[in-house]
């Protein structure tokens, strides 16, 4: 019997989280079922963008917790904010 | 050949012997990890910033004083400190009730988007400063998910053990919070770039 798979297991698929055996059988799901292989392309697509809008903390930030570790061993002591 | 990138139990047992270079290795490894994380809880830059440097001071005192266990993994121990440390400050500065409407937006997400509007607009200009306005819009189930799994990197197990769940819960919201991103961007598609994947 063929298994049915939906968007949840496509979601794990997604995110790397199912199993080799599970991998061949969502493929071959989303090659026979259109809506389930837009489903997944819009996912990747915005899981591409929830990459690239990662942000990073200023330079200031991360120079203040360096110098922290610097200083910790000799001078342990809270930085001002 | 491509370089071999030292793992993060290396660069810890390396930083704990006194090599402090390990550390801004681990430092910038995982900067934006967690400030991204703080930051689409918390909502404020400043605050973010402040709550990173924090989340990294306490790493360094745990594992300069060597309490620092080494069964756990380092990624998902600071992010679980930046978590509970942003938890914490946004149930200490909340004002304003959670009162959810139909549709599931909140008040308080409403109320904290139109406040900086002459800000959010400007933001909105660029693709991705927009979505990160848009992940802050979401119903506060579906964000917490949403940055559970994609920046802390916690499996849909781990999301749902967390906040008491079964994994399909978790799913379910997961793909909510997919389907409203969605949503909200179709609403303003002269101000995006929908095709995210090719920026």
């Amino acid at each position: 019997m063929t298994k049915t798979f939906t968007h949840a297991d496509v979601l794990r698929y997604a995110y790397e989280e199912t199993t080799n055996e599970e991998n061949g059988l969502i493929e071959d799901a989303l090659v026979a079922d259109p809506a389930l292989l837009e489903f997944y392309l819009d996912t990747i697509d915005l899981k591409a963008g929830l990459n690239r809008a990662e942000l990073a903390p200023p330079d200031r930030v991360v120079d203040n917790i360096l110098a922290f570790s610097r200083n910790y061993q000799s001078h342990p002591q809270r930085l001002v904010a | 050949m491509g370089k071999v990138q030292v793992s993060d139990s290396e660069l810890v047992s390396l930083y704990i012997r006194g090599q402090e270079d390990a550390f801004a290795h681990l430092l910038n490894r995982y900067k934006s990890k967690v400030y991204t994380t703080i930051y689409l809880i918390v909502k404020d830059t400043y605050i973010a910033e402040d709550l990173t440097q924090d989340t990294f001071i306490k790493a360094v005192e745990t594992l300069k004083s060597g309490k620092y266990n080494e069964e756990g993994k380092f990624l998902p121990w600071i992010i679980r400190i930046a978590h509970n440390l942003a938890i914490d400050y946004f149930r200490r500065e909340k004002r304003y009730p959670s009162i959810v409407f139909e549709d599931g937006s909140s008040v308080f997400n409403s109320l904290d988007f139109s406040e900086d509007s002459v800000e959010s607009l400007t933001i909105r200009r660029e693709t991705h400063e927009y979505l990160r306005e848009l992940i802050k819009r979401l119903p506060e189930q579906q964000r917490e998910v949403l940055i559970m799994r994609h920046y802390e990197d916690m499996s849909f197990q781990e999301i749902a053990d967390a906040t008491g769940v079964s994994i399909n819960t978790a799913l379910g919201r997961m793909r909510y919070a997919l389907i409203n991103l969605r949503k909200m961007m179709s609403k303003h598609a002269r101000t995006y770039d929908k095709n995210l994947y090719t920026r």
